[in-house]
């Protein structure tokens, strides 16, 4: 098993800053503020463009979020499959 | 049923997660969601047990028991009707866990990944078992689930959506966690792979966690997460600071994989307390915490189970909600403890028959537990699985053997048979571990002694075995097994020299024990443990510099070493260094603090600092560990009469002084003819009262006299007269201990000689002389003579008001300066040790051992 060489090839950026709102940043700034620091929930799933690469941040969000991601895949991949034909 | 004191109560189980990594974290504001919960709870470090081994820690979470009683007792058991293993199940597990209680309980539980549920047990509510994570294969079109992965099996097709295989990972979920990671040649270096297949495992378990939570009704959620110890594992020796030996470019590659792992976790930790609502109670907390500093061992020995090694003896704890402390930490917490915690919380009652605590101080009001004798015995639908599904696998590798030689079942090849084997003996070795933790020594002794006779040559049996026989006081058994695997091991053992420096400290011999112990340094000077014994050797000899200089050293190697800061703060204390000796024993109560002695020593500290109100805090605690400490309650009768004026207090101590406790007295004892004599005149001429009515006078067998008080010989009969010997000395027969009133503390001085000559000396003495003449050894009467003696010092062991000194007759005649200024030591009394030397008359030590 290889980890998808090609695409850490491509990607070189470090991506902590990945889906929650910048989660570590935003949480301090929040947390200051005494205020909640969550900010993931459906909600955001709903408004946020999913990336297709997906996130840790996805990831971290548990079911709402491994379903958004899974489900954005799917249609790219049926999406690049009817271009395909099409073509 | 008591007051329900939680709504709900989500577990999250954080394998290997230690405070040491996440402190930094905190500070640096990494781990929001984790500080949120510690500011509005109580958190603090929980104390793992033995073996640290995850499967085994995790099922005496969920059952508040120790592996003799719960039977989770490795990672892999043999398969029952085969000879073959397999990962440990459920269905080896001999108690109702947690979740069997709720359920007969009518209360749900969803339960995700615990370490061992697989196969899932069907009950009130829903289970995903530690099988529905792993990948067990390359290829995501080939990754199958296995039936019997949830119940109900209804859910199993939509859960299993949520898993995550590695090959669906990105760049964008690598290089968070390595930002280089274009860099790693992976056909050579499989890191990668590694770090994917974990995080990957880790998704699957939130996914099924989080729908469960979102989707299906629950009064406790608990997940368990072994990423953390997985990563830890493959990638804390890249962890910063720079190991020796790990390269720049590794270093360089992987030393942000910890960090990361941890804050991932804390961003599934805001989704949990998202989906858990304000009213949840909850609670995280690993099974133990990890090396990550200077401890990290450099390499591992080559043995089963020795991961483990890098595993650290304290956890993290920290719970939140209705009804918890706000801001507070917790001391003493163990894992046993959380069972009857979280029972407590939904207001059910504890059973007795659990090994934990319920931690009452982590309630923001006073709490009164309730108690069943056991949940065993309580009828209802716990969702265990069916009794014929259960099995112990042990007894099953058994029957299975059996059918073997008779030829029923073919037998298996030798490779197949030498793997079932080693499982059997690695689980019988835990088992033994947790017996010997337990202080249950004699049920571990017969099972190292097999082990050790079965295979010699594998050091860990072996040095268990010893460890086991100092326990129970099997001095010549133990030595013997020194001797022998000093001559089957050709390359010096340091660990011997250790145990062997051990065991002279436990005899009062702390001159050979440095002896043996400057051996070992040679070897094996970077183990902490190896100084704090040296330090007790030092205090024994009343050296405190050279104490206190050990005891430094170990806390260099190791800053929380909890024994190392109690030696120096007893070395300072006697060196009237009180300020300094009090901020050690304060770091030691915070390491560990069920250690009633350290708690001692610090109210000794307070009280010589006219700390008075501070003082009666630690000797309360003392008398809580230790109810009948005599001295704590006269400590405190002398605070509360004459500084913090609490008369009624001191009254009540009093009283349960006069009630309960007696003084001490002090016992020689041995068999007839093994010095007992002897050491009374020592004793004698070292100022000590003698409780003696001179009945029996002196005689040509003991020219000295016998020193004996004949009331003794009707122990068995009549002990009320013991009180006649507070604060003195009496002679009594090994034989006759068992009859000493419970209520007194007794110094015992266990007098020990060569078999051989107790029974010349005895039969000299009967006039058996032609049976000498004869060379006639009555061989039964002496094995009769050494197992009485095992009993008794196994009897001995198991009674807290002995308190035992074993002399050695040969010693005192060789170096009886030694032996004097030990018992001064023993007996807390300034002895006349010049008068005790000249007592002892060497031409006496008339029957020795033929060599």
């Amino acid at each position: 098993m290889l980890i998808n060489e090609s695409k850490i090839h491509l990607k070189s950026r470090v991506s902590w800053q990945i889906f929650l709102k910048n989660h570590i940043f935003t949480a301090k700034k929040m947390r200051k503020k005494n205020n909640s620091i969550n900010s993931a929930s459906t909600k955001i799933i709903n408004a946020v463009e999913i990336p297709y690469d997906g996130s840790l941040g996805l990831l971290a969000l548990g079911a709402v979020g491994i379903k958004a991601w899974k489900k954005k895949r799917e249609e790219l991949q049926s999406k690049q499959k009817n271009t395909s034909k099409n073509e | 049923m008591n007051e329900r004191l939680a709504k709900k109560v989500l577990v999250l189980g954080w394998d290997a997660a230690d405070w040491k990594i996440i402190n930094p974290l905190l500070d640096a504001g990494l781990m929001p969601s984790l500080e949120s919960l510690i500011n509005k709870g109580t958190m603090g470090d929980i104390a793992t047990l033995d073996p640290v081994l995850s499967p085994i820690l995790w099922t005496s979470i969920a059952t508040g028991k120790m592996g003799d009683k719960h039977g989770i007792l490795n990672f892999t058991e043999p398969v029952p009707d085969k000879m073959e293993i397999r990962p440990v199940t459920s269905t080896s597990r001999k108690c109702k866990a947690l979740w069997n209680i709720l359920s007969q309980n009518n209360l749900k539980s969803n339960i995700v990944g615990w370490w061992p549920s697989n196969p899932a047990e069907p009950i009130n509510g829903v289970m995903v078992s530690n099988f529905f994570q792993k990948i067990t294969s390359e290829k995501i079109e080939d990754w199958k689930m296995k039936d019997s992965t949830v119940f109900p099996e209804s859910l199993a097709k939509i859960i299993s959506e949520y898993r995550v295989h590695p090959t669906e990972l990105t760049s964008e979920h690598i290089l968070p966690f390595v930002p280089k990671a274009h860099l790693v040649d992976q056909e050579k270096d499989k890191s990668l792979v590694v770090l994917a297949k974990n995080l990957s495992e880790c998704a699957s378990i939130h996914g099924a966690a989080t729908w469960l939570m979102e989707n299906e009704p629950w009064d406790l959620t608990a997940v368990y997460f072994d990423t953390i110890d997985h990563m830890s594992h493959a990638f804390m020796r890249y962890h910063p600071p720079q190991m020796q030996g790990i390269s720049d470019e590794k270093f360089d590659l992987y030393k942000d994989i910890i960090n990361g792992i941890y804050r991932f976790h804390d961003m599934m930790l805001e989704r949990y307390i998202k989906l858990a609502g304000k009213d949840a109670t909850i609670i995280i907390l690993s099974d133990h915490g990890f090396h990550s500093d200077h401890l990290r061992p450099k390499r591992l020995p080559t043995e089963p189970m020795a991961p483990a090694l890098e595993h650290r003896q304290v956890g993290m704890f920290c719970i939140s909600g209705p009804n918890i402390n706000k801001d507070e930490r917790i001391y003493g917490a163990t894992l046993l403890d959380i069972t009857p915690t979280i029972l407590t919380l939904f207001g059910l009652p504890v059973g007795k028959d659990m090994d934990g605590k319920v931690l009452t101080q982590v309630f923001d009001k006073k709490i009164t537990p309730s108690y069943i004798d056991s949940w065993e015995n309580i009828e209802g639908n716990s969702g265990n699985h069916p009794k014929e599904l259960q099995q112990d696998p042990l007894a099953a590798q058994e029957a299975l053997k059996q059918l073997i030689e008779l030829g029923y079942v073919e037998a298996p090849s030798a490779d197949s048979s030498k793997t079932v084997e080693k499982v059997v003996n690695e689980t019988q070795f835990n088992l033994a571990r947790i017996y010997l933790y337990k202080e249950q020594v004699s049920l571990a002794e017969p099972i190292l002694e097999a082990l050790y006779t079965q295979s010699p040559t594998v050091a860990r049996y072996g040095l268990k075995y010893i460890e086991c026989l100092q326990k129970l006081k099997k001095f010549d058994a133990c030595i013997s097994v020194i001797e022998e695997i000093k001559q089957l091991d050709q390359k010096e053992l340091p660990q011997l020299d250790y145990l062997e420096g051990v065991f002279l400290v436990s005899q009062n011999k702390p001159r050979k024990a440095l002896e043996l112990f400057k051996k070992a340094m040679k070897t094996i000077a970077h183990m902490p443990t190896l100084h704090v014994k040296i330090g007790e050797a030092f205090v024994k000899l009343k050296e405190w510099k050279d104490a206190q200089t050990a005891f430094e050293k170990a806390i260099e190697i190791d800053p929380e070493n909890a024994g190392a800061h109690m030696g120096i703060g007893i070395a300072l204390l006697r060196q009237d260094q009180l300020e300094k000796a009090l901020d050690h024993l304060l770091s030691s109560v915070s390491l560990v603090f069920n250690n009633p002695l350290a708690h001692y020593f610090l109210g000794e500290a307070f009280y010589r600092l006219e700390m008075y109100e501070r003082a009666v805090e630690a000797f309360k605690v003392v008398t809580t560990f230790q109810p009948g400490n005599r001295k704590a309650h006269s400590y405190l009768i002398k605070l509360y009469t004459n500084n913090v004026m609490n008369l009624e207090e001191a009254e009540k101590h009093n009283a349960f002084i006069k009630n309960n406790i007696k003084g001490t007295i002090t016992i020689v004892s041995g068999l007839p003819r093994s010095g007992t004599s002897m050491m009374m005149q020592m004793l004698q001429a070292g100022g000590l009262d003698i409780l003696t009515d001179n009945i029996r006078t002196e005689d040509e067998n003991n020219p000295k006299g016998y020193l004996e008080y004949q009331k003794v010989k009707n122990l068995a009969k009549d002990n009320s007269w013991i009180n006649e010997g507070q604060n003195k000395v009496i002679k009594v027969i090994g034989q006759l201990l068992q009859y000493l009133p419970a209520n007194y503390q007794y110094k015992v001085i266990f007098m020990e000689r060569e078999m051989e000559e107790i029974i010349q000396s005895q039969q000299i003495m009967l006039g058996k002389v032609s049976d000498i003449e004869k060379k006639t050894y009555p061989t039964v009467l002496a094995n009769t003579f050494i197992k009485q003696l095992e009993k008794t010092r196994s009897w001995i062991q198991n009674h807290p008001q002995f308190e035992v000194m074993h002399v050695s007759y040969k010693d005192v005649i060789e170096n009886p300066s030694e032996i004097a200024e030990n018992l001064s030591f023993f007996l807390a009394a300034e002895l006349n040790i010049n008068n005790m030397i000249k007592s002892v008359e060497p031409l006496l030590y008339r029957n020795k051992k033929s060599s």
